[in-house]
């Protein structure tokens, strides 16, 4: 059973580019979520749109690529890659058609209702708000422009990936002047970049009762735009945006300095083939002609759209200020039960390990526990790994602050962080010039690890704390995204901690690996193995489950051996958040497989695995999922949870994610998501019930932390005058 | 609390090892770093450690010292096995990484590092059990191999093979035409192994434990059956494992997580040298003991701080094997009896007045043991022969430079000893005084002894007054040894300024 890989056929599974656009859909519904406040269901619109930017910049750049390459190979789906781009083309023109008619008719008129006003069309704005506008261009846009005029003597310009432009067809005053060459019948050609140093959203002094009353900045360029071609007339000007291939290749072995070569790279990244184009619905076709042509891109390839370009500027509308009753209250992440401010992390490590589960707790240990080991005289070392960090990062300071005082610090930067190489390359850089020992990944594999150590000379040996996590060392992220992590110093988590970075530093290979199971050489062989513990017991008529929760499943060989569990009888629960690429509810295939997707406020961000293993329950946390990229070309661990307490959590937290009814999808036979039908049970929100399990929690176990108050002791009651 | 870092520049692999001991006094490991550095390969086929090979080490031995730095280590140790003494430059070598990365590196003879690993090994809690019947230890390096063997829980010697994992993976690369190439490798190794066998062990006797320290093998085999290090396999067990790993396949224990399969190309010699060993050997059970030189590193660092005690009597090894040696060489053991005893009341007796450590005493008592084993080749040549006899010796548990003021002292024995000039090469003057002196005990031992009769009963000795009083409790006429006593007492005096004076009392 299995053995025969062709015996599962291409149409058992999805294609992972589509996949993805079916969770967008799921993002998307968000936005049309009567129940969700109007400023949150914007930034619902606005995540997709940037998702989509991504989606394009990666993932079909490279399907571009492959069909320039007349790459024929086949995906798991039995797809090509021509035919993939065509799938993709139709589902993003429906999904992009779905996001601007929410847009335009759910949200824009909730938001007039609720006195917020934004002006799609110069031509509606108020004689008084006019003037205030082109005041505002005068003064602020106008010195910024440059635009650029296309003819025989001057090529088109470059249009720089992600910006919007506004793109003109100009009729000379004076045919005959020097400047217009003679160029008496044509029409010209000309394109201006809407400033990104300028706020795309303009505030204007509002009327008609209105509260607040915005303007996007292209609309002020195009009232203008005469001010810009003084001797010719405007025929016509509509704003436009393009897509870049950004998917670029390192080749790292030529590259002696990976810093620099990023750097390149980034620079290239302006310049790649054009893979979409943005422009308004009701565009003058001579321009989209013109446009077209100049940027060679396939008519499929050029989305017209029902309102503004580029639709990321909701998520500045989000943040307006004032309007908290038009957003979701913000929840606070609360305290761990187990560390109250202030107290010494290494004793509390100590005592028992220590579950952290954000954003509904704190990521502040996290932090302090690098900056207590910044301070502490007996800490001799600290490693870490960074993916992705926030702006002003606690953790890089902390990590600072401590190479300044003499500790080994060292840090693997993972330079090759898709679209955070410039971020990561100052952070390196930062780190570098403080004395950290940066390591900037390694060659062919990028480090999605989540692994932080402390090494610390203690009256009865050498003690290690270990921090591992699913998600990035990111204090912002960690606000957002639902992600788990524990804190031991258990001598063999310490062990292969210590393994790891020596793996990473090139230092050393393993001798042996106690705890974690590290991709890209032992992680995969870990999970089949796994998997199929649960097929033989289920053979041999024992219980059998599985419950995974992730990001992605888009590996073909997991796929497979799942599908092999379902025919043996093994119950699975995959609580996927993204692309899953496998189908359920095929016939003697995978009838025992239930795939679900919650999509809610936070991101779902946690990997969690569950085996039932004949009673003696392991439960697993990573930082991979099960996707080729993560198992074969990441460096990612997978580490076993062995405390009681922290195993019967996330056993807890597992059940509540399948018993979700309000936010979770679930799969279907045909591969598209639905709603999970309530019927008459209660609600239940996986992340709502977390945020209120965290609060109590808190509550709880108050008088553990130090929430210290004084209390008084009156005078005499009612003598208070 | 003490930290050790014990560093060993092996012949394809250079590991660090970080140590300290913990409450219950147990060795405790804190760091493992083992990078691959193939130094054999260079030699094997140049004879010299090439450029490239100097500069990853210095690399690795740079990125060592770092992790040593960050522990705040100071004390340390790095040692180079005794091939690397086989590379035409390595003194440049030594010389370049001392100036890279400010360590030195310290050079073993075979005999050193194998009695590191031996003193890993034998600092185990159940060693001394494990070795009460019969055992033979085995220690796989990367080019060679040694073996040595227990009977009643004393070493009865210990061989050195001059064939490693290293080299024969070079002989099979070599005869990768043939089909049968792994046959004919096993040939060989069996044929070495046999020799040892028919040589040293009793035809009668079926070793009981064989144990094998550390390599990649052994801790494949205890994943693959479930076991941990210490486990005993019984050898058909041991076999069958063997018999399912095949080193083709080693890519393919998907069913094994986490299961590290590193030095692949190594593994296929060290099946063969762990089929051939079983096969011949034929024990009742095997051991495998995860340690190495590093271990031994430790062992004798924390040892000598007084904060590991170790059960095993090495020293006793040490003479055990020295009694080997001499009874291989049909020495008269009554008389060695006698000078052994002697020699080392000499040695208590002049404490004050030699100054040298106790350790030397060891020393004085091999000197006595195997003073003549070189009779059995030449009687006329007999001082060199010894000489060349214990050079060629293993004797597990002394320094090579032990085994030369052995030697050396052997040899004058009963000649005048060269000035400290023709020497200086060997020894720094400290130990050549002490040869010296040795020499100086064995001789007024060795006068006592004369007719070979032992012909006293009981020896007491005291310095007094500038004389060393040597009281014998002579069962026979001792006029023979007193007048030849006379020539031996001047050196002595010459070398303590104490003269040794004979008082018999004849007991008839």
């Amino acid at each position: 059973m299995g053995k025969n890989k062709k015996e599962y056929k291409d149409s058992y599974f999805d294609n992972r580019e589509l996949s993805w656009l079916k969770f967008e859909h799921r993002v998307l519904n968000e936005a049309k979520d009567n129940n969700i406040p109007i400023l949150d269901r914007l930034k619902f619109v606005s995540i997709t749109s940037s998702n989509l930017d991504e989606f394009f910049m990666v993932r079909v750049a490279s399907l571009k690529d492959m069909e320039h390459a007349n790459y024929t190979k086949k995906d798991i789906s039995g797809m090509n890659p021509l035919e993939q781009l065509d799938e993709i083309a139709i589902k993003t023109h429906e999904l992009v058609d779905k996001q601007y008619e929410i847009y335009g008719k759910s949200l824009l008129p909730i938001l007039l209702k609720e006195g917020i006003k934004i002006v799609d069309k110069y031509e509606n704005l108020s004689r008084k708000q006019e003037e205030f506008v082109d005041r505002y261009f005068l003064e602020q846009v106008y010195p910024v422009l440059t635009p650029m005029a296309v003819d025989a003597s001057r090529p088109f310009p470059l249009v720089r990936n992600k910006t919007l432009n506004i793109a003109a067809l100009l009729k000379s005053k004076n045919p005959d002047s020097k400047l217009s060459k003679g160029n008496r019948e044509n029409v010209e050609f000309s394109t201006v970049q809407v400033p990104s140093v300028l706020p795309r959203l303009v505030w204007i002094p509002s009327e008609d009762g209105f509260k607040e009353t915005f303007i996007l900045l292209e609309q002020i360029i195009e009232k203008n735009i005469d001010k810009l071609y003084l001797n010719y007339d405007v025929l016509a000007a509509y704003p436009y945006r393009i897509m870049r291939n950004a998917d670029f290749d390192l080749d790292e072995d030529d590259a002696s300095d990976l810093l620099k070569e990023i750097e390149k790279q980034l620079a290239k990244r302006q310049w790649g083939e054009v893979i979409r184009l943005e422009i308004q619905r009701d565009v003058d076709e001579n321009l989209i002609k013109t446009l077209g042509k100049q940027l060679n891109i396939k008519k499929s390839d050029i989305y017209k759209v029902n309102g503004p370009i580029d639709l990321t500027f909701l998520m500045k509308l989000y943040g307006i200020d004032g309007f908290d009753n038009l957003r979701e209250e913000k929840y606070l992440p609360q305290p761990n039960p187990r560390i109250a401010p202030g107290c010494d992390l290494f004793e509390e490590i100590k005592k028992r390990d220590i579950f952290l589960f954000h954003p509904y707790e704190t990521f502040d240990p996290v932090v302090d526990f690098i900056k207590q080991a910044s301070v502490d005289e007996d800490v001799l070392a600290i490693k870490q790994t960074l993916y992705r960090v926030s702006g002003n990062s606690p953790i890089i300071a902390a990590l600072e602050k401590a190479a300044e005082n003499g500790k080994q610090v060292t840090v693997l930067v993972e330079l090759k962080a898709r679209f955070d190489e410039e971020n990561n390359i100052i952070w390196a850089r930062k780190l570098e010039k403080a004395g950290c020992h940066v390591i900037y990944g390694l060659v062919g594999l990028k480090t999605h690890c989540k692994i932080s150590l402390v090494v610390r000379r203690e009256d009865d040996g050498i003690a290690r704390y270990v921090h591992l996590g699913t998600g990035n060392y990111n204090d912002s992220t960690a606000k957002l995204y639902t992600d788990c992590g524990i804190f031991t110093c258990t001598q063999s988590y310490g062990e292969d901690a210590t393994a790891v970075f020596n793996m990473l530093s090139g230092y050393s290979e393993p001798a042996k690996w106690n705890k974690l199971s590290v991709a890209p050489i032992w992680l995969r062989k870990k999970f089949l193995y796994l998997i199929q513990r649960e097929i033989d017991n289920a053979k041999d008529g024992k219980k059998a489950v599985i419950v995974a929760k992730m990001n992605s499943l888009c590996d073909k060989e997991i796929i497979e051996k799942l599908y092999d569990a379902s025919r043996a009888g093994v119950q699975i629960h995959l609580i996927i958040r993204g692309i899953c690429c496998l189908r359920t509810g095929i016939e003697n295939v995978s009838d025992n497989i239930e795939v679900k997707s919650i999509v809610g406020t936070f991101l779902e961000h946690s990997r969690i695995f569950y085996f039932y293993n004949n009673g003696q329950e392991d439960i697993y946390m990573g930082s991979a999922d099960w996707m080729p990229r993560n198992l074969d070309r990441r460096v990612e661990i997978l580490f076993p949870v062995e405390d009681d307490i922290i195993k019967e959590r996330l056993k807890h937290i597992l059940e509540i994610c399948l018993k979700d009814n309000t936010k979770a999808y679930i799969m279907k036979n045909d591969g598209e998501y639905a709603h999970v039908n309530r019927r008459n049970s209660d609600a239940i929100g996986a992340q709502a019930k977390f945020c209120q399990e965290a609060i109590n929690a808190s509550r709880q176990d108050g008088s553990n932390i130090s929430h210290r108050r004084f209390t008084p002791i009156w005078a005499i009651e009612g003598d208070m005058d | 609390m003490k930290i050790f870092a014990a560093l060993y520049v092996g012949s394809y692999e250079t590991a660090l090892k970080i140590f300290t001991v913990d409450r219950l006094n147990k060795l405790k490991e804190v760091e493992c770093q083992r990078v691959p550095i193939e130094i054999v390969q260079d030699i094997y086929y140049n004879g010299k450690i090439s450029k490239e090979t100097i500069s990853k080490m210095t690399e690795v031995l740079k990125n060592m010292k770092q992790t040593i730095d960050m522990y705040q280590i100071t004390d340390y140790k790095i040692y180079a096995g005794p091939l690397v003494e086989k590379a035409d430059n390595i003194l440049f070598v030594i010389n370049q990484i001392h100036q890279k990365t400010g360590m030195k590196i310290e050079v073993l003879s075979n005999s050193e590092q194998r009695f590191l690993s031996y003193r890993a090994v034998a600092s185990l809690p159940n060693f001394d059990e494990s070795v009460s019947k019969s055992a033979a230890i085995i220690d796989i390096g990367g080019a060679s191999l040694q073996i040595t063997l227990f009977i009643n829980g004393k070493v009865r010697t210990t061989q050195h093979i001059g064939m490693g994992t290293a080299t024969v993976r070079e002989s099979l690369r070599q005869l990768s035409q043939f089909i049968n190439r792994k046959e004919q490798a096993l040939q060989i190794m069996n044929k070495e192994i046999n020799v040892f066998i028919n040589m040293f062990v009793p035809e009668d006797l079926q070793i009981e434990n064989l144990i094998i320290l550390g390599d990649n093998l052994t801790s494949t085999v205890n994943c693959l059956l479930g076991k941990e290090d210490n486990d005993f396999i019984k050898a058909d067990e041991y076999l069958n494992v063997l018999k399912q790993i095949n080193a083709d396949t080693f890519d393919n224990f998907g069913h094994i997580p986490n299961m590290i399969v590193d030095n692949n190309d190594m593994l296929e010699s060290l099946l063969l040298f762990h089929k051939a060993l079983v096969d011949n050997f034929k024990p009742k059970n095997i051991f495998t003991q995860n340690v190495s030189v590093n271990e031994g590193m430790a062992f004798q660092y924390f040892s000598s701080k007084k904060q590991l005690s170790v059960g095993h009597d090495f020293e006793q090894d040490v003479l055990t094997a020295a009694w080997a040696i001499a009874k291989r060489y049909s020495s008269y053991q009554p008389h060695l009896k006698a000078l052994e005893y002697v020699c080392s009341h000499i040695f208590d007796a002049m404490k004050k007045y030699h100054g040298l450590p106790k350790r030397y005493k060891l020393l004085v008592r091999c000197v006595a043991i195997l003073h003549d084993c070189g009779k059995y080749i030449s009687i006329a040549q007999a001082p060199e022969c010894s000489y060349s006899i214990i050079m060629s010796s293993e004797i597990l548990g002394l320094t090579h430079i032990e085994r030369e003021m052995i030697a050396t002292a052997v040899k004058y024995a009963s000649k005048d000893i060269v000035p400290y000039e023709n020497l200086a090469n060997h020894f720094t003057l400290e130990e050549y005084l002490a040869v010296v002196q040795m020499i100086a005990i064995l001789r007024v031992a060795n006068a006592l002894d004369r007719s070979h009769k032992q012909k006293f009963k009981d020896v007491k000795m005291c310095v007094k007054k500038k004389e060393l009083l040597i009281s014998v409790e002579a069962t026979d006429s001792f006029v023979l040894e007193k007048g030849m006593f006379e020539k031996s007492a001047d050196f002595f005096e010459n070398v303590f300024d104490i003269r040794p004076v004979v008082k018999e009392q004849l007991i008839l």
